[in-house]
């Protein structure tokens, strides 16, 4: 292996300042050629950030980087781009309709000869000695939408390839791929340390960490913790670094909740025609969901409250019943908090009112005309409840903080007065002052009754939370903790499972 | 043979050829050689705007106003032969006028940011209005018998309009397939995100398609002023936009962009001109004509979304 | 971190109170052109005039109603001219072949509706886009309305029939008195019940709406039978106004309508726009046609001004 003591990237002193939020303070990281280097941190601990600096989206507002002990300023990505610093992200940005050659070389003067002409033998000679030179066998003329995930992941490498690039940030490279394809994946990334590229790999999935990588970086909320050899740590000591200390009062009390005979039973209910889930969900009871990307949580969510088709009933109450819309799951008392509240959770442009109202406005109409009274009492009733802090319910929501936003959405689901209450993501993209009041809002609901599904990538959150968590694994349950059974570790490891067993 | 079938063209093709024998079969007029190159030179002018709205639809967009560029460039260069200037310097400066008509377009497409069929759906009345303009509501006619050259001239044997639509389709063939300039239309087309990432100047290159597309029009405005004979400027060209998007639909296009090939175009032309042709010959009402367009345009519509749909599902197993 | 510049950003970007504005410059705009016209010809301000205006706009104005809704919701109907075509034919067709005209009259309305219903089934139901469909049915329709009629006007209705276009009640004719009728119906809808709520909201968030339980599907479909069967009354009208249907009817008035509803103030990305927008912009079409028509300015220079209307309205909106 090919380990030069020179880092070719040396990032110090790295703040970046938003308005009213310092997303990084006083980072410090280095990079040598020939490393995987894994980039650590829970959701919100600056990894994004960071990354988004070293491959120019962001400036820094504080600190210097280094490329080959020079100076640089990364401006843009293109600059980045020619400096050798390229980043794969999450989503692929491909031409579906050209082909993966194409996709590489597009628009760039290289493959174009002197007439003008694009030299197709000359660019799809590169593109498979490219992809080759990383181990990947590719058909490069094949239009790229009749190309698995793992190829696509390949031309997007191969692109940054094809800049010359030094230094690779990848971003959960794993998250989009298919079990069996993850192991190619890997086989890519060694291939391109062999090759004397330098690696920044951004996940989550422990066992992925101690497989692949050399050294490990650990942020958390906007600083360094520490900078490992993967050799010289433990899959304990990065969870304890990545989660610090437990924000103790940041999560109610539990104690109190009492449940009693079960509201919703799902049994052997499809979320895809290849998987089935069963589980039971008790009267007051907060059940807590965890899993990676692609686990099936989100697919499961959208099933029960009808906004995908599928087979199999539900279990309300003792009777069995068939969700074909939402409109029928609310029948049935179900509510939906969706993950995304920018572009699932609220019409932004309309005014809080509009937005509580909208699931129920059927319900506070009197023959087609909406009773603007009933609606009112019905806004100050839910603005006061949730304590949203607003001028009027009149207050277009766009100008409203993420925490009030959220709320609203909370309000609009809690107007179709649930027995049962899906929450995705609740707190998702809110600051701490705002999640504790939203972690106490759902207590308070729980112990009036209320049944909650609650599901997180945030594992402190559903830790705190959670009456029992329940993991899911390529779309099937895997485990089940019960109270005081869990920690991130144990959750980790069962989420993560099944891709230990494929490459073992 | 089997890279023919594999072709993205080929369901086109081989509907062509079987509306051809079929019209064959129905009509004994249809297969005589005057009736077959009626049907070449009747498509030249549906055919070279086809060119140029297929890079529109290539990258997403949609252009209503070619006709009316049809006419203000027909118009435009029956007054100037008439007034006596050379043929060919008339259709200079017709080509100048189509080429400022699109770029009237690609302006407020690609810089003020107006959606394509707003645009187009206004300048398609302006123009028309400006073509009544200039032609002060007259018949335009009586053309000198040197611009009967663009309908029945010869070049090298072949009829100057299957020249130049022949030579426009192969030089802009060219240009979409091997250039780097008729990639950037497929790429943005394709994903105008990635596009943007990867240095691509969209409204540069809208603005250069809405050009080319204006100026191809323009020849075609030429070619159907020799070959009318006389213009009103209120109708020419009215209705043509509807013909040839449908053509370029029917030839394989994606009305989302990023798909169709000027080779599909060409069949789609073609078949849409058998189309017409056959349905005149078999004694139909000519108002069959519009009825078939629209509701091969629509299936052509529904062809697309059905395809696309069926490109997407395959995710839809996927697990979120 | 991406959440909080967004935040910030969209907390700066203050919304502009767009509705007052656009309408008190409807006002104005229409006040100046009532002056400016009634000193090009002494004819213009007479009642006869005023009351002609009225009626001609009815056709538009019709159009106009469920147009605002289409467009509000984030979609565009460029059929609604054939259709218009294609209802007048029917009802011709139907009276002339010997079926009652009240019957006709109810036919051709079902008509209209169900062409609607096949742009709202291929849009709402089947996910295409809204322009390329409605473009296909307006070219097949129009077509359809040519073999009907194979270009010949139908004419020759009875006498009570022609009421709805020529009649008067209290001074005020027929057409008009519906027109309005119909406006304040469709402001109180789409002010005051749950219709006029969704199709705000999915204009601006058609994922949100879905998301809250509502049928995304159905809303979309009927604001694209509306757009039919209101089409459908402006072809009642127009035969009846005008003694005869014709293939030509209603071609090119998706022009005037959507400039209308644009100049209106409607968003042309939905989401935004108001009823007394439209109607004002349907008078503001009505005094302009009418005025250049006094002062002789031919229809097709006509049309270049409404061309220029629709790219400054829409052009005003991006800012």
């Amino acid at each position: 292996m090919y380990q030069m003591d020179k880092p070719i990237l040396i990032m110090e002193g790295i703040t970046k300042e938003f308005p009213g939020v310092k997303a990084l303070d006083g980072v410090d990281f280095e990079l040598y050629p020939g490393e995987v280097h894994a980039l650590m941190g829970e959701n919100g601990a600056g990894k994004s950030t960071l990354m988004k600096i070293l491959s120019g989206v962001y400036q820094h507002t504080a600190g210097k980087i280094l490329l080959n002990e020079e100076e640089v300023t990364l401006n843009n990505p293109t600059v980045a781009q020619e400096l050798g610093i390229s980043i794969i992200h999450q989503e692929f940005n491909l031409f579906p309709n050209l082909s993966a050659a194409e996709n590489i070389f597009i628009d760039r003067k290289e493959i174009i000869s002197a007439s003008g002409k694009i030299n197709w033998s000359r660019m799809n000679a590169e593109a498979k000695a490219l992809t080759e030179s990383i181990g990947a066998d590719i058909d490069v003329r094949r239009e790229v939408q009749y190309l698995g995930v793992h190829s696509q992941q390949v031309i997007e490498i191969a692109k940054a390839l094809s800049f010359n690039a030094k230094i690779l940030i990848m971003d959960e490279p794993s998250a989009a791929l298919p079990e069996d394809e993850v192991q190619k994946m890997f086989d890519v990334v060694k291939q391109l340390r062999n090759n004397g590229v330098a690696i920044v790999y951004v996940s989550h999935r422990m066992n992925e960490i101690f497989k692949i990588a050399d050294k490990v970086t650990v942020l958390r909320d906007g600083g360094k913790v520490s900078t490992n050899k993967i050799t010289e740590t433990t899959e304990d000591q990065l969870i304890s670094e990545m989660v610090g200390k437990e924000v103790g009062d940041l999560y109610p009390d539990k104690t109190k909740r009492i449940f009693n005979e079960s509201v919703l039973n799902v049994n052997d209910f499809d979320i895809t025609s290849k998987h089935k889930v069963s589980f039971s969900l008790r009267r007051g009871e907060i059940l807590g969901f965890f899993g990676l990307v692609g686990s099936g949580t989100h697919t499961l969510a959208e099933r029960i409250f009808g906004l995908k088709k599928g087979k199999g009933t539900v279990e309300i109450n003792g009777k069995s019943i068939l969700i074909k819309n939402p409109k029928d799951a609310m029948k049935q008392g179900i509510a939906y908090l969706p993950p995304d509240r920018h572009r699932q959770g609220l019409v932004k442009e309309s005014s809080i009112r509009e937005n509580m109202t909208l699931p129920i406005l059927k319900r506070i109409s009197n023959g087609l005309i909406i009773d603007k009274k009933a609606e009112q009492v019905i806004n100050e009733e839910y603005i006061e409840k949730l304590s949203i802090k607003t001028p009027s319910q009149n207050q277009v929501v766009n100008l409203l903080s993420g925490g009030n936003q959220q709320k609203v959405v909370l309000a609009k689901w809690l107007t179709t007065k649930p027995d049962i209450l899906i929450m995705e993501e609740p707190t998702r993209g809110v600051d701490v002052g705002a999640k504790a009041e939203i972690y106490r809002l759902i207590n308070e609901l729980s112990l009036s009754g209320l049944s909650i599904i609650l599901i997180s990538t945030e594992m402190p959150e559903l830790i705190g939370m959670s009456d029992r968590i329940l993991v899911m694994n390529e779309g099937n349950i895997v485990n089940e903790f019960k109270n005081g059974e869990a920690d991130q570790q144990k959750l980790l490891k069962e989420a993560s499972n099944s891709i230990d067993k494929m490459v073992v | 043979m089997a890279n023919i079938f594999k072709r993205r063209e080929a369901p086109i093709i081989l509907f062509t050829i079987v509306l051809f024998c079929i019209f064959s079969l129905i009509s004994s007029n249809f297969l005589k050689p005057d009736n077959l190159g009626l049907i070449l030179t009747q498509i030249t002018t549906t055919g070279l705007i086809s060119i140029g709205m297929l890079m529109v639809i290539l990258f997403g967009g949609i252009d209503l106003s070619v006709g009316s560029v049809l006419a203000v460039v027909a118009t435009v260069v029956g007054m100037l032969v008439n007034a006596g200037i050379n043929p060919f310097v008339a259709a200079l400066i017709g080509m100048v006028v189509g080429a400022i008509c699109g770029a009237f377009n690609g302006l407020f497409i690609a810089w003020f940011n107006i959606p394509e069929i707003i645009t187009t759906l206004a300048t398609m009345f302006i123009f028309r209005g400006i073509a009544v303009a200039i032609s002060g509501g007259e018949w335009v006619t009586n053309f000198p018998d040197s611009f009967n050259f663009f309908s029945q001239g010869k070049i090298i044997g072949i009829p100057v309009p299957i020249a130049l639509f022949a030579t426009g389709a192969i030089m802009f063939g060219y240009i979409l397939s091997q250039t780097r300039f008729g990639r950037r239309v497929y790429a943005i087309g394709g994903n105008k995100e990635a596009a943007k990432l990867a240095g691509m100047s969209t409204r540069k290159t809208k603005f250069l398609v809405y050009i080319s597309s204006g100026m191809l029009t323009s020849v075609a405005a030429v070619i159907y002023a020799s070959q009318v004979g006389s213009i009103q400027a209120s109708t020419a060209g009215s209705g043509i936009e509807f013909t040839v998007i449908a053509a370029v639909l029917v030839g394989g296009a994606s009305i989302f962009g990023g798909v169709g090939t000027m080779l599909g175009t060409a069949f789609g032309v073609l078949l849409m001109g058998m189309i017409k042709n056959g349905l005149v010959l078999t004694q139909a009402s000519v108002y069959w004509v519009d009825a078939t367009t629209g509701f091969i345009l629509i299936l052509a519509i529904i062809i697309n979304t059905v395809q696309r749909s069926r490109n997407l599902a395959s995710r839809e197993g996927d697990l979120v | 971190m991406n959440l909080v510049k967004e935040e910030v950003n969209t907390r700066l970007k203050r919304l502009p109170s767009i509705k007052i504005n656009t309408i008190s410059i409807l006002v104005i705009l229409l006040a100046g052109l009532l002056i400016f016209f009634s000193t090009q010809s002494p004819y213009f301000l007479t009642t006869l005039n005023i009351t002609n205006v009225l009626v001609q706009v009815t056709t538009i104005g019709l159009i106009a109603i469920p147009m605002t809704y289409v467009i509000i919701s984030g979609a565009m109907d460029l059929s609604v001219g054939s259709i218009l075509g294609l209802s007048a034919v029917t009802l011709g067709f139907l009276y002339e072949s010997g079926t009652n005209i009240w019957v006709s009259v109810v036919l051709a309305l079902v008509v209209g509706a169900l062409a609607g219903a096949l742009n709202g089934l291929l849009i709402a139901r089947y996910k295409m886009q809204a322009i390329v469909v409605t473009i296909g049915t307006l070219v097949m329709l129009r077509g359809l309305v040519y073999i009907i009629t194979k270009g010949k006007p139908i004419s020759g209705y009875p006498d009570s029939f022609y009421f709805l276009g020529q009649g008067k009640v209290l001074g005020i004719p027929f057409s008009v008195i519906v027109m309005m009728a119909l406006f304040s119906i469709a402001y109180i809808l789409i002010k005051k019940t749950r219709i006029g709520r969704y199709t705000y909201a999915l204009g601006n968030n058609e994922e949100a709406v879905r998301y809250s339980g509502i049928n995304v599907v159905k809303v979309r479909f009927l604001t694209f039978v509306m757009s039919g069967l209101f089409a459908g009354i402006a072809a009642i009208f127009y035969v009846s106004r005008y003694a005869s249907a014709q293939a030509s009817a209603g071609d090119g008035i998706e022009l005037d309508v959507i400039t209308a509803v644009l100049i209106g103030g409607t968003h042309i990305f939905g989401g935004r726009g108001s009823l007394v927008g439209t109607f004002l912009g349907v008078l503001i079409i009505g005094t302009l046609r009418n005025g250049l028509n006094l002062m002789g300015v031919s229809v097709l220079f006509q049309t270049v001004i409404l061309g220029v209307l629709i790219l400054v309205a829409v052009s005003r909106q991006n800012k």
